[in-house]
C-alpha cells in the first residue's frame, strides 16, 4: 500500500509539472512581452523590468526560466491583475471559498439524491421505478447549467419573487470574509441579526446551488445504478440470498458498501465537469466566486489572471483526485494487497 | 414422496441469436435421507439446476417446470418472502466459486456472524456474543479449520479458494438444513481434506437425516459416496438409476463414455463393449443439434436420432437414448 501512494505522489507531481509547463510555454505564446505575462506589471520601469528579469531568470535558458517559474507560483506569487495591478493571490483567497462552497453544497446535494436514487434504480431494474429514474436523469443531463439558471432566476427570482437572484449576502449585513464560506463567517461574526442573516444566505444559496446540483445528481444516479446492477448480480449477493438474509441487508450490508468505492471515485472524476458548470453558474448568479472572475479576465485578455486560473483550477482537480484516490485504496481490503499497488 | 422432485425443468435465456434453452426438460428426484449425485461435463447445466432450485437465476433468465417441488411445496410459485424462509434454513446451498461467493469488502468472521440462526440461540443478550463465537468454532471445526481465529479475522482475498470453500460449507450447515445442495464443493479443496469433507457429509446425511443434491465431475466421489445418480450432457438428462446399477451396466453412450474416462474402469467392466472416449467436444449452446444432443459424437447413433429420444424406463433405471447400450444393434 505505502508503494502505491508512494507512485501515486509520484504521479502526482509530474503531472503538476506538466501543467506547469504548459501554461508556462502558453504565457510564452501569448502576445506580449515575456515579462509583463508573467507578473502582470503593464509598462514596467526600468527598475521594475530588471527586477522581473531577476526574479523569472529571464537572462538564462528557458529550463531555468520554468523552474524559477514554478517557484515563485508555489511560493503563492502569482504576479498582479493586468487590469488594476492588484495582486492575484489575495484575490484567489478572497474568492476560490466561493467557488469551492458552492461546489460543496452542490455535491452535497448531488450524492444525497442522486446515491438512493440509483440504488432504487437498481433494485428495481427494468422495471417502472428505473426507466422513470433512467430518463429523469437523462433530461437532467441534457438540460443546460445556463438556460436552467436563466428560466429559474425568471420564475423564481422575478415571477414569484420568492429568491434573490444574484450575489451571496444582500449588502444589509456587514458580515467580515474570514473563511470565506458564508455561513461560516456568518457564525464567526458578531453581527445583531445573525438569524436573518443565515436566513438571507441560504436564500442566496438556493438557487445557484440546485442549478449546479442537477447534473452531477444525475450523473451520481447513472453511475450508481450501473455499478449496483454489477454488484447485485454478484456471486457473494446470489450466496446471501441463498442463505436467506433479508433483501435489505443485502443490499445494504454487501452491495452498497462494495458499490460505493467505485461510485466515489468515478464522482471525483467529474470534478472539472462540476467546476466548469460552477463557472457559468457564478457568472448566471452573480456569485462572487472564481469563475465569474476568471471569465471577467477572459473578456479582458488578463493573462496573468487567466493563467493563474488554470493552475488553481487544475491544481484543484489534481489534488482531489490523488487524496480520493488513496482513500479509496486505503478503504478497500481487496485493494490493500500488495499486488494491487503494482498496477 | 420425493423430497426434491422436478419434472421437465427448462431454462431459457433471449440471446442475439433467438431463445436458447441452455436446460432441456430435465428431470430430477431426490428421496428424502438420500445422497443423489448430479454429474456431467463442464457446461451441461448443472449450475443452472441448482441455482434454478435456489431461485437466484437473475432476471435474463426464463425457468419453467411441469414440477418444480420440495417437499410438496411448488418453488416456482413462491413469493419472496415464503422463499426466504426456506432457503437457507431448510435448503442450502454450497457455491461452484468460493472465493467470489463471499463479500469481498467484509471480513469472513462478519459474515458468518450473519448467516448464524439467531432464532436458535437461547441464551440471554449479553451471552450472546460468546455463544456465536462457540457455534462459529464448532463449525470450523468440523470442516476442518483449525486457526479459526486467524480465518475469522481475514478477508476473503487473503484465504486460499479451498479455506473459502470450507468456511462456505460451514456456513451452509450453521441452519442444519434438510436439503444440501453442493456444488462442486471439494474441486478446490486439498486432496487429503476432500474426504473429510464428504465424511462429514456423509455424517449429516446419516445422523441429521440431510439430503444431499452432490454436483460433480469427479466419478470417483459418486461412486463412493452417493446412493443414486442423474447424469447430464448438454442440458439433458440422459440416464438415471442407482449408482450400483448404472456403474455396472450403463444405458445411455454418454455414460459408458464417462465411465471409461475414470481410470481403473476397465478392470470393473465386464461387459464386452469397445466404446472409446468420444469425439469432438461439447456443443456451444448456440450450435445445438436437434434431436438427441449428443447426437453428432455418438458412435450408435443413427437416423431416428434427429428425433429427441424420450426418457424410458427398465428396471428403475430411467435413460434417454433410441439405442441403449443392452440393446444389439447391427
Ligand atoms: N451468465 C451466463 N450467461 C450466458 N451463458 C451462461 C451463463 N451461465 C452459464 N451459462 C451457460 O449455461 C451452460 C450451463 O452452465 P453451468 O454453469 O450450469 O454449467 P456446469 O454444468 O455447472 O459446468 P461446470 O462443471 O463448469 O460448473 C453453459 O453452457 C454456460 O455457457
Ligand atoms: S439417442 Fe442416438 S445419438 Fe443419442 S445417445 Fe442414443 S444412440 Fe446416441
Ligand atoms: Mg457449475
Amino acid at each position: 500500500m505505502w508503494f502505491y501512494i508512494a507512485r501515486r505522489v509520484n504521479l502526482f507531481v509530474f503531472t503538476v509539472a506538466v501543467l506547469f509547463l504548459l501554461v508556462f510555454v502558453m504565457l510564452n505564446a501569448l502576445p506580449g512581452e515575456l515579462a509583463t505575462n508573467l507578473s502582470g506589471i503593464q509598462n514596467p520601469t526600468m527598475a521594475q523590468y530588471d527586477a522581473i528579469v531577476n526574479q523569472y531568470q529571464l537572462d538564462k535558458s528557458w529550463f531555468n526560466q520554468y523552474i524559477s517559474f514554478i517557484k515563485q507560483r508555489i511560493h503563492g506569487d502569482f504576479g498582479v491583475s493586468f487590469s488594476d495591478a492588484k495582486p492575484i493571490y489575495d484575490e484567489m483567497l478572497r474568492l476560490l471559498p466561493a467557488t469551492i462552497e458552492l461546489c460543496i453544497y452542490a455535491m452535497t446535494i448531488a450524492l444525497l439524491l442522486g446515491l438512493p436514487l440509483g440504488i432504487i434504480a437498481a433494485v428495481y431494474y427494468k422495471k417502472f421505478g428505473d426507466f422513470f429514474l433512467l430518463g429523469t436523469s437523462l433530461i437532467g443531463y441534457s438540460i443546460p447549467v445556463f438556460w436552467l439558471g436563466v428560466i429559474a432566476i425568471m420564475y423564481f427570482g422575478l415571477d414569484l419573487q420568492w429568491l434573490p437572484v444574484a450575489g451571496k449576502l444582500n449588502l444589509l449585513y456587514q458580515v467580515e470574509q474570514v473563511t470565506g464560506f458564508t455561513l461560516i463567517d456568518i457564525y464567526l461574526s458578531d453581527i445583531q441579526y445573525k438569524q436573518l442573516a443565515y436566513q438571507d444566505a441560504i436564500a442566496h444559496l438556493i438557487m445557484p446551488t440546485l442549478t449546479l446540483a442537477v447534473i452531477p445528481a444525475a450523473v451520481v444516479i447513472r453511475i450508481t445504478r450501473t455499478t449496483m446492477l454489477e454488484e447485485l448480480n454478484a456471486n457473494y449477493i446470489k450466496a446471501a440470498q441463498a442463505r436467506g438474509q433479508h433483501p435489505l441487508s443485502v443490499i445494504f450490508h454487501h452491495a452498497l458498501p462494495n458499490a460505493i468505492q467505485p461510485v466515489l471515485s468515478q464522482i471525483t472524476l467529474q470534478l472539472s465537469t462540476l467546476l466548469t458548470s460552477a463557472m457559468v453558474t457564478e457568472v448566471i448568479f452573480s456569485w462572487p466566486g472564481i469563475g465569474q472572475w476568471l471569465i471577467q479576465a477572459t473578456y479582458q485578455q488578463n493573462y496573468t489572471i487567466i493563467s493563474a486560473g488554470v493552475l488553481v483550477c487544475a491544481g484543484f482537480v489534481i489534488v482531489v483526485t490523488v487524496i480520493s484516490d488513496i482513500l479509496l485504496i486505503a478503504t478497500t481490503p481487496r485493494r490493500r494487497s500488495a499486488e494491487y499497488g503494482s498496477v | 414422496m420425493p423430497l426434491l422432485d422436478i419434472r421437465n425443468l427448462s431454462i431459457e435465456f433471449d440471446s442475439p441469436h433467438g431463445r436458447i434453452r441452455a436446460v432441456d426438460r430435465v428431470n430430477l428426484s431426490l428421496n428424502p435421507g438420500e445422497i443423489l449425485g448430479l454429474v456431467g461435463e463442464s457446461g451441461s447445466g448443472k449450475s443452472l439446476v441448482a441455482k434454478a432450485i435456489m431461485g437466484i437465476l437473475t432476471d435474463r433468465w426464463t425457468v419453467s417446470a411441469d414440477r418444480l417441488r420440495y417437499n410438496g411445496v411448488d418453488l416456482l410459485a413462491l413469493s419472496a418472502s415464503e422463499r426466504r424462509k426456506l432457503m437457507g434454513r431448510e435448503i442450502a446451498m454450497v457455491f461452484q466459486e468460493p472465493s467470489s461467493s463471499l463479500d469481498p469488502n467484509d471480513t469472513v468472521g462478519h459474515q458468518f456472524n450473519e448467516s448464524l440462526p439467531m432464532d436458535e440461540c437461547d441464551v440471554p443478550f449479553y451471552r450472546r456474543k460468546k455463544w456465536r463465537d462457540e457455534q462459529i468454532k464448532g463449525l470450523l471445526h468440523k470442516v476442518g479449520i483449525r486457526d479459526h481465529k486467524r480465518v475469522l479475522k481475514s478477508y476473503p482475498h487473503e484465504l486460499s479458494e479451498g479455506l473459502c470453500q470450507k468456511v462456505l460449507i460451514a456456513m451452509t450447515i450453521a441452519y442444519k438444513p434438510r436439503l444440501l445442495i453442493a456444488d462442486e464443493p471439494t474441486t478446490v479443496i486439498e486432496a487429503g481434506a476432500q474426504d473429510q469433507i464428504f465424511k462429514l457429509f456423509k455424517k449429516l446425511n446419516q445422523l441429521n437425516d440431510v439430503s444431499i443434491l452432490l454436483i460433480t465431475h469427479d466419478l470417483e466421489h459418486v461412486e463412493n459416496w452417493t446412493q443414486t445418480i442423474t447424469v447430464m450432457y448438454c442440458g439433458q438428462t440422459v440416464e438415471s438409476g442407482i449408482t450400483k446399477d448404472i456403474f455396472k451396466q450403463p444405458f445411455h453412450p454418454y455414460t459408458m463414455a464417462l465411465l471409461q474416462s475414470m481410470p481403473h474402469f476397465d478392470e470393473m467392466l465386464n461387459h464386452k463393449s469397445q466404446l472409446t472416449t468420444l469425439s469432438g467436444c461439447v456443443p456451444s449452446l448456440q450450435h445445438l443439434p436437434i434431436g438427441c444432443r449428443l447426437g453428432p459424437r455418438c458412435p450408435r447413433a443413427h437416423r431416428k436420432c434427429v428425433e429427441t429420444p424420450v426418457m424410458e424406463k427398465s428396471r428403475g433405471h430411467y435413460f434417454s437414448c433410441h439405442f441403449p447400450l443392452t440393446e444389439n444393434i447391427e
